[in-house]
This record gives structure tokens, sequence and C-alpha cells, in this order.
């Protein structure tokens, strides 16, 4: 205890005894004896003296008035707080906002376990402390922002429990340290900064996610664009990015694209995964043994049984009549939609669950434990970190060609970047087990299941290993090849956009006639790559999204390729 | 028949009390600079010292009583009004020496950055491990205690000082009590001020009223000051002689009704202070007004059917009160008014943006926050008045977090956040002096309130004449209603009216206002002791023969004749 707290209460202590003693003294000379009047007038009974019954009785109206004061006193002090309205507003107490500047929240720390690797730290300018987000906005959507007036998001909100300094009974005003606890996390600081670079070069909203294998560890999440997380401060532009995040979902940079949800918590955004999905397919086919198919892919297009719109590939080409591992490497979506359908719905759905993603938009999954954890579940973790549930439409109201059309991942198939990191994981990891992933290091090990086989992982990896050496991906890679090996699959999904004018409103293409309006849309076709690397002991898996980027090999491979160059410089991929 | 000396208590009992409480005022000083220090701030050192030099002229004024004046009255209510002075004091002191409080905009944000960084620095120094401190302050860096940039605190000079408002206000104070002292214990200005009480009234309206008129601002006059606080000791004067002149005749009541032709006259010269205050909107000011004339007046006249009527019509004032508060007027009731009662019921709930008393003030709000509202979108309308009444309630919910904040034994002189409650050294003394000392801390303000008003009755209670008997009710009603009236609108028992607290607000003419209305009492208390017993009437008698002269003014007087 300080010691002008000391001297305080000997102060009051001293004073109220003070008080006591002329009290009594008062008390005792309440009434000086009557003034013995000898004037008859005075005493008569309308007289000054008589008029001193109804003082006796005002002494003791005021005597029970002051003696409500303290009471009231007593009860803001003691009672009060059990009240809501006084506890809510108590929300608004400027001496809230004091007491929390004044304390010191906990640091996050990269894998390294430096203190200079940190992602949220302290920074000292001329004996100023102030929060510090060294990565600033490459790591943004992880580690969130932190404001008194606006809130926080990312990992400043999700483990808030974690890093807020206690606060201590006696407050900072009384000498103790309010200094919250440190959080560890799995990412690699110099691999995020490389990897959010990478993803700025290809000047497109983009997204990647890189897991360290087989420990299913989230190195590197990144999304472009991006904010300063300092840029919380500056009121008018924060609620500009708040309004536009509202407006245009779609062109935040609040949005954290590898997770799908806004780094402020919310619900969640998908894309479709594209021909990366048949990575999905070709896992179900290979594990049930159905490898020796061979399907033809015609130049008129595949027509699914009972739907009259056949499936066409991309850029119209022909494949002829190929095997699995032809199809695959050229990404044939005729032979994919036919295996598919060869391979049933009761199947595909089998394999779905196994991943924890919905097969069944009826089947009401809105969250599922994603993440593995370290210690129990952080308040509102969910809400900011647990990507929306993954999902497809594999029930009976789903037709032939909606199943086939998810086969090469179009149609009603919803997936978010990190599900895809995750499922290429599943097939590196040599035991086949599904990738249970984890942003703390050192939490406990435990899978949800087998995915595939060992044996079926192996192949898989032999096939997306064939897809850079010679399939669709062979010419993003062809200036790497001889130092590194990797495995992959592209993807190029379409989706149809709102289209938005510069003040973040949609743009309406017409009114009809009942006065709905009917906005503009724009095709967009997005670049997709999922893979590992290195190709025969993989270290690192990851997913690439490359938004409107054309073709997986024109946008999201040659990103793939630097990062997989960026980590082998910073020695990611050395086995230790 | 002498009884009163040995009544009282000893001149040296008292002198040993206020040197406990000089003594006191010394501690709690030395822990407001210690914690100001602590937080990353230095009081001035020179203030602290002319502060508790200002007791001097107190102490001056007590040792002159009892030597010079050979005072036999009861010196327990200035030893209460010395311990509530020296209470006040410090927590000007520790509200104005920090340089947050009374600041504005970015002087204000940087002072309070600066206190947020000292304590940042503080629990780095105690919570940080080596390799942190060292990766903040470089290799082997120490810690510093402050932030660099420190704030200026200028000391001033010493003439400037003496010069000071703060100065001179509690020397007028001892003064004005001297002052009030030798007045009153004088039988002929006593005699006189009874005789001409309807004069003395309306010669105090006057200026007042032109005043009132010419500078008042929404009851501030030229800046924070009110230089019509010591007309409430000529009003009360005025209306004391009014009373004890015709309280026998408003007594022969019928239905408990005073006959109408006494009525009429006496109602003119209780309306003479309250229409001023109405006009001034210090409705805190006109209740107390109203409390006061209301009890001498039940003191004098002692009718409990006009109790009772009184009561009802107070209960019918309310009810038409909180009846009308829906409407779209308030019929000449300023709209400050229902705010403040709204305030009162509703601290936390907002009223509706579109009721009368409260719509303008929300424009208003919306125009200094340079904000647009869409009146159309309920949603964002009921955001922004919430945030308009938050603004508005700020005072009171600041102070009541601050009382709360106190606990029992407080946070500690400078260590609480006194300095986050607007205007906490006039109207809002109270929270701010609660939230550093505590429950304890109200209790000894209460206590000392307690205490002049147990004194103050007693003094009422042993005056032989009516209308010295009304002068020290009137006071003891005074010091009560205001303080009760103060506290209670920050504790929210009764609606904020921003009146000051007595002898701990220092709101300059309200001090001085307050020692000499003190200095009446002492002299009132005195004549009780010494006067050998005689009324005033007796004085007068006394007078006249000794003087030869028959006065035609005599017993009752006979103002209301004027009017009859």
């Amino acid at each position: 205890m300080l010691l002008p707290k000391v001297l305080t209460i000997i102060f009051s202590v001293v004073a109220l005894l003070i008080v006591v003693v002329l009290g009594w003294a008062a008390w005792n000379h309440r009434s000086s004896t009557s003034p013995t009047v000898a004037d008859a007038e005075a005493t008569s009974p309308i007289g000054p003296v008589a008029a001193n019954r109804w003082l006796q009785g005002l002494r003791w109206l005021l005597a029970v008035v002051i003696t409500l004061v303290p009471i009231t006193h007593a009860y803001w002090v003691f009672l009060a707080e059990s009240s809501d309205s006084f506890a809510q507003a108590r929300t608004l107490d400027a001496r809230s906002r004091r007491l929390a500047d004044s304390r010191l929240k906990g640091w996050v720390i990269d894998r390294s376990g430096k203190l200079d690797h940190s992602l949220i730290r302290y920074r000292a300018d001329r004996g100023a402390i102030s929060r510090e987000y060294p990565l600033g906005p490459a790591a943004v959507h992880l580690t969130g922002y932190s404001d008194f007036v606006f809130g926080s998001g990312g990992i400043e909100y999700g483990y808030r429990s974690v890093l807020d300094a206690p606060p201590t009974s006696t407050g900072p005003l009384s000498g103790s340290a309010e200094v919250g606890k440190d959080l560890a996390i799995t990412i690699d600081s110099a691999l995020q900064r490389e990897l959010f670079e990478i993803l700025q070069g290809t000047g497109k909203p983009s997204a990647a996610v890189v897991i360290l294998l087989p420990e299913n560890e989230v190195i590197a999440m990144a999304s472009v664009p991006s904010f300063d997380p300092l840029v919380v401060r500056d009121e008018r532009e924060w609620q500009r990015l708040i309004r536009q995040a509202e407006l245009a979902p779609e062109r935040s940079p609040l949005v954290n694209r590898a997770l799908g949800r806004l780094v402020t918590g919310s619900p969640g955004f998908y894309y479709r995964p594209g021909s990366t999905f048949k990575l999905f397919v070709a896992s179900v086919a290979v594990d049930s043994g159905i490898t020796e198919e061979r399907f033809t892919c015609r130049g008129e297009g595949f027509v699914a049984p009972g739907v009259s719109r056949p499936i066409r590939d991309y850029a119209n080409e022909v494949h002829g009549t190929i095997g699995l591992e032809d199809a695959f490497r050229l990404s044939c979506n005729q032979y994919f939609a036919q295996l598919g359908l060869k391979l049933g719905r009761e199947r595909l759905r089998a394999y779905t669950r196994r991943l924890g993603l919905s097969a069944d938009p009826d089947d009401g999954l809105r969250t599922h434990d994603f993440w593995r954890l370290a210690q129990g579940k952080p308040v509102d973790f969910e809400n900011i970190f647990s990507p929306p549930p993954s999902r497809l439409n594999l029930s009976t109201k789903a037709t032939n060609y909606d199943i086939a059309l998810q086969c090469f991942g179009q149609g009603y198939a919803d997936l978010t970047v990190i599900q895809m990191a995750a499922l290429v994981a599943s097939v590196a990891n040599k035991d086949g087990m599904v990738a249970s992933l984890t942003l703390e290091p050192g939490a406990p090990k435990k899978t949800p299941g087998p995915f595939v086989s060992p044996s079926a992982a192996e192949k898989l990896r032999k096939m997306m290993q064939s897809v850079v050496e010679s399939g669709t991906a062979a010419g993003a890679f062809s200036r790497a090849r001889g130092h590194m090996t990797a495995g992959g699959k592209t993807g190029t999904a379409d989706r149809d956009l709102i289209a938005y004018g510069p003040d973040d409103k949609p743009l309406v293409a017409r009114i009809d006639a009942e006065g709905h309006p009917h906005y503009k849309h724009v095709a967009v076709t997005d670049s997709w790559f999922v893979g590992f690397a290195p190709a025969d002991n993989p270290r690192i898996a990851f997913a690439f999204i490359v938004e409107n980027g054309g073709a997986g090999a024109h946008s999201a491979a040659p990103a793939a390729v630097r990062l997989i160059e960026s980590a082998t410089a910073l020695g990611v991929l050395k086995k230790d | 028949m002498r009884t009163a000396s040995a009544q009282r208590t000893k001149p040296s009992f008292n002198l040993l009390a206020v040197v406990a409480i000089v003594t006191l005022a010394v501690l709690g000083y030395v822990a407001v600079i210690w914690s100001a220090e602590f937080r990353g701030y230095s009081p001035s050192k020179a203030v602290a010292v002319r502060d508790l030099t200002l007791f001097a002229p107190l102490v001056a004024v007590f040792i002159w009583l009892v030597r010079r004046q050979r005072f036999r009255g009861e010196l327990v209510p200035f030893t209460a009004a010395i311990l509530l002075f020296a209470f006040g004091m410090l927590t000007q002191y520790r509200l104005f020496s920090d340089p947050e409080y009374g600041a504005r905009g970015v002087e204000r944000t940087r002072a309070r950055e600066i206190k947020t960084q000292t304590l940042r620095l503080r629990s780095v120094s105690a919570g940080y491990d080596v390799e942190k401190k060292a990766l903040l302050f470089g290799q082997g860096g120490e810690v510093p205690e402050k932030p660099a940039g420190q704030i200026q605190t200028t000391e001033r000079t010493a003439g400037a000082l003496l010069t000071s408002v703060n100065t001179l206000v509690p020397i007028g104070a001892a003064l004005a009590l001297a002052a009030a002292f030798i007045l009153f214990r004088n039988d002929r200005v006593l005699l006189f001020l009874q005789k001409h009480s309807l004069a003395i009234g309306l010669a105090t309206l006057v200026p007042f009223a032109a005043l009132v008129i010419g500078f008042a601002d929404e009851g501030k006059f030229l800046g924070q000051t009110t230089p019509w606080e010591p007309v409430k000791v000529l009003f009360l004067v005025s209306f004391a002689g009014a009373l004890s002149a015709s309280y026998r005749r408003l007594g022969r009541t019928r239905w408990g009704l005073p006959p109408f032709r006494y009525v009429v006259p006496f109602a003119v010269i209780t309306a003479l202070p309250i229409l001023p205050f109405f006009a001034l909107s210090d409705f805190g000011q006109m209740l107390v007004f109203f409390g006061v004339y209301f009890t001498l007046y039940m003191i004098a006249v002692r009718k409990k059917a006009q109790l009772v009527y009184a009561l009802a019509m107070v209960v019918i004032v309310f009810g038409i009160f909180f009846a009308t508060s829906g409407l779209r007027t308030g019929f000449g009731v300023p709209g400050r008014v229902y705010q403040r009662f709204h305030m009162w019921t509703h601290t936390w709930e907002p009223p509706d943006p579109a009721a009368w008393w409260w719509k303008r003030d929300f424009e208003r709000y919306l125009k200094a926050k340079n904000l647009t509202v869409d009146m159309t979108d309920q949603q964002d309308v009921a955001q922004r008045n919430s945030e308009a009444w938050s603004d508005r309630a700020m005072q009171l919910s600041q102070g009541i977090f601050g009382v709360n904040n106190g606990r029992t034994t407080g946070a500690g002189f400078g260590l609480g956040f006194p300095e986050t409650i607007p205007v906490s050294d006039s109207d809002f003394v109270y929270a701010a002096a609660v939230e550093e000392t505590g429950l304890i801390g109200g209790l000894v303000i209460t206590g000392a309130i307690a205490i002049l008003m147990l004194t103050g009755v007693a003094i009422s209670l042993g005056s032989a004449d009516m209308f010295t008997k009304l002068i020290a009710a009137g006071l003891t009603c005074f010091f009560c209603l205001q303080a009760i009236i103060n506290i209670a609108g920050e504790l929210r028992m009764l609606p904020m009216t921003g009146i000051t607290l007595p002898f701990v607000s220092h709101g300059g003419w309200s001090l001085i206002t307050s020692f000499a209305m003190l200095g009446m009492l002492l002299a009132l208390s005195h004549r009780n002791a010494t006067a050998a017993p005689r009324s005033l009437h007796e004085a007068e008698m006394h007078q006249n023969h000794a003087s030869e002269a028959v006065s035609v003014l005599h017993k009752d007087s006979t103002i209301m004749s004027h009017f009859g």
C-alpha cells in the first residue's frame, strides 16, 4: 500500500474522531438553558419561548435528513453494483479507460520464441510506452488491432482473456504492476512477412495459408488487401473501413480472406475451390481403390444422366479418353464429373464427414472445432478464428448435374482457403490422417481420424507431384526445376460478384416493374493453387487464392513457387 | 442569571481541535504532493504553503474572538466550519494541482497521456524481466521514472500568489466573519435591522435585480462568480424582521388560514428573493429560500394545519410536474428543470429525442460534435441520442462512480480520478472529496454539517426574542439545506441543482458569505450568553430609557400596519 493512502486514512479517521468529539460537545449543549426571560410577553403561549418546541422538531427533522446522506452514500458504495443499469452505465466511466490505458497487455511472440520476433509488443519512445505491431499490415489479420473505444479484433480480441492484465484489487495506482501474460503462437514472423509480400506482388486481392508438417501448425496466414493495425486510432478512417465492411465486404481489407471471416469477427465468406477440389474427389477414388476407371473427354462436353446441360472443360480443351493420373495432371473437368458420379453421393458424403465438411445445406452445421488448442478455448475465440464451416450439397435434393459440378469445385461447393490447406495437409502427411490445425505451439496432438490410407496418400502425392512436373503447373514451376521439388494442384474457379461503385454501394443494372433493384454482376475467375513441398518428405502444405487472377497456373502457382523459395531460404523446409 | 457560560465548550478545547485540524491539513497536503509525484506531475509547493498559511487569519480571528471580544458563546460551529474549510481547501488543491483538471483540448490529452505513461513505466520496471527491459530501453538500460517531456509547472511568483483570488477570498472570509460578529453582537444594529426590515429587503432587491438583468448568464456572473451570494443574508434579516413583527397576527387563523389582509404583504416580502433567483434559473438557491422561509414561518406561526397544507401543495406541484413532463410545453418552466428531473429519475436512460425540453439540446450536441443524423433511421437516432444524454449526464454519473470508487477508506489523496468529474471543485466537491477519502470522509463532512445544525438550533433555542431566534434558525437552515441539497444532488437523492457546499466549495463569494453567516451565528450565541438575558424588546426599552426617547415602533413593531 502506498504511503499517501496511509496518510489519507489517518487524515479521515482522525478527522472523524474530531467530528465525534465536537459532536459530543454539541450534543451535550444542544439546549442552552432556555432564556429566563422576565418578560411576560416572551413566555406567553404565542411568544418566542413557545417557538422552541417547533425548533426542537426542526432539529429532529434535519437530523433525520442529514442521516439519510451517509445512508445513500453507503448504498452507492456497497449496493449499487448489484443493479444492472448501474453496472451497464459504469462501462462508460472515464475511469475505466484511465485504468485500462495504464495496464500493459501481454506480448504475442512467434514460433522462434525470441522477443524481437514478436507479432505484438511494446516499444519505448523517449520513455513513452506504446503497443506496437512490428509486422503491421502483413499480420494484421492475425494480430488484429486494439482500441479502447472501437474495441479490438484478431488475437487482440480472441485471446484477450490471456493478454489482458488481470486487474488487481487495488488498481495500478497502488504500485503493483499490472502486466498481462504473453502468448506464443506458431506463426513464423519472417515467413509471414515474405508471404504477405508475395501476395502483394500479385496485385490482386489474395490469401494464403502455410502449414508446417507433420505438426500441422499454421506458420503463416496472410490476406491482401490489408490495413495498418494502428489505423483504428484514426476515427474517420476507421469508420470508413467499418462502413465499407458492412456495405461491400468483398472489397474490405478487414476481411481475412484466408479464414473467410472479418478480423472484427462476423459471419463468413466463401470461395469456390475450382479444380483444386479434384484433390478431394481423387482422394476418395484412390482410397476406395477406384483408380483404373477411364472416361472420355469430348468437345461437345459430358452430359450427366437426366440433365440437358453439358459439362465442358476450361477453354474447351479436349483430353480424349484418359485415366485418373492423366485426368488429375491435366485437370480434366469431364473426367472428374464422371468419376464423381461413379463414386456416388454416399461415398462422397462419407469422406466429407471425415474432413468435417457439411454435405447438406439442411444439417445446420454452423461451427465446428476446427482448431487444436493448447488450453481451454478463450472467450470469443470461435467468433474470430473459426473459419465458417465449408459446405457442399450432396443431399438427395442435389441433381446429378449439381454433384458433377461440385466434383470439380464449381456449383454448390463453398470452401475456405484454410480448409483447402487442411485438405492438402491431410494428404501430404504420411499417415493420411485428417490434419487438425493449430495456432498454439504445444497443443496436444490429436487427430479427428484417418482421411485416406497411408498408401493412398502416397499415391495422391505422386499424382500432385506430376501436376508440378508435367501437368498444369509445369510452366509455373519450370524456373524452379532442379533446385526444389513439390506437389500441387491448380484451380480455376468462376464466380459472379456484385459490382460496386467507388462509393462502395452496389451498382444497379435495372429496376424491374415492381421496383426491385437488380444489381450488376461481374464474372471473376479466381486463381488457386494448393500443394506441399518438398515432394518426397513434405515439410509444408499450403493453399493460395488470387481473386480474379485467371487460371491457377497463371497467378496462384507462381506465388506458391515464390513461397517455396522463401521457405527454403529461411530454412523452414529443413528437418530438425 | 448567567447560565449560558457554563453551557459552552471551553475555548482551549476548540483551539486544540483547530490545531489538530491544521495538522491534518498538513498531512493531507503531503499526501497530495506525494501521490502527484507517483502519478507523474509535480504540484506547486508554493501554493501548498500559501494554502496552509491561510489558516492563520482564521486562527487569528479565533483568538481575537476569545481574547479581545471576550467571546462567551459556543465556539464549536466555528471549529466545525474550519474542519469543512480545511477539507475543501485540500480537495481544491488536489484538483487544481492536477494538470489534467481544468485543462482543455490538446493540453488535457497531453497531461492525461503523461500520467498514463508514468504508470506504464512503473509497470514495466516492476513487472518486466531483464530481457524485455533491455529490448525496450537498450542493453542495461534503466527504466526512466517518468516519460520525457514533463508537464510544465510554473511556480508562480510570491507577488502573483499573494494577489491571487484564492489568497484574497479566504482572507476576506475571515474578515467578513469578524465584521459580521461585531455588527450582530450590537443591539443597536439588531434593532435598526428589525425596524427597517422591509426597506432592507427592497433596497437589496433593486441592485440585485439590476445585476441579474444586466449581467447574468445561466446563473453565473462574469465568469463563474456569483456576486449576489451576500444578498442571502440581507433577505434573511428582512424576512426575519417582517415575520417577527407580524407572526402574532398571522397566527390568528381560521380554518388554518391566516387573515387575508396580512397574508398579501407578507407574501410580497417572501417573493422578493425568489423572483430574481427564478430569473437566474438558480433553482437550487430558490429551493433553499423556499425551505428556509417556510421553516421560519412554521417556527413563528406554528399551525399544524398549515404544515399539512404546505406538504399537500408540494405533493401537488410535484404531481403536476410529472404529469406535464410528457406535454409539448412547460408553461414557463425552463426545459432545464425538466432535464434535471429526468436526470434524477432516469440517470442512465436517455429521454425521447423529440421531447421539447431535450430536442434543442440534442441538436446542439450534434452540431457541436459535427455529427449528422438521419432522422428517419430510428437506430441511428437512438444511438446518437444516447450519446448526447450520456454527455449531459456525465457530471452526475462520473460523480456517482467516484463515490462508488471511493469505497470505505477512499482511493487516497491524489490517487483517485476526481479529475474526470467536470466542475468537481464547486458543485461536485463532495464527490471529489469522498472518491479519495471514502465513506469515512463523507461521514466527516456530514458530521460537521450535523454539528453546525445542532449548535445552530441550540443558539436559536437560547435566543430570548423572536427576531434573533428566527435569524439563528434561518442561518442554520441555510447551512443545512444548502449542504443537503448539494450532497443530495450528487448522490441522486434529489435533482441536481448546482448549488455550493458551504465552507467546502470555494466559490469566492459563496465562501465569504458562509463565513459572514457564521459570524452572525457566533454573535447571536455570544449575545445569548452575555446579554444578561434580555430580549430585543427589553433592549429597546433599555435603550429608549437611556436615551430618554420614546420609540413609536416597539414591541412587535408595526410594519404590517403600513400595508394594512
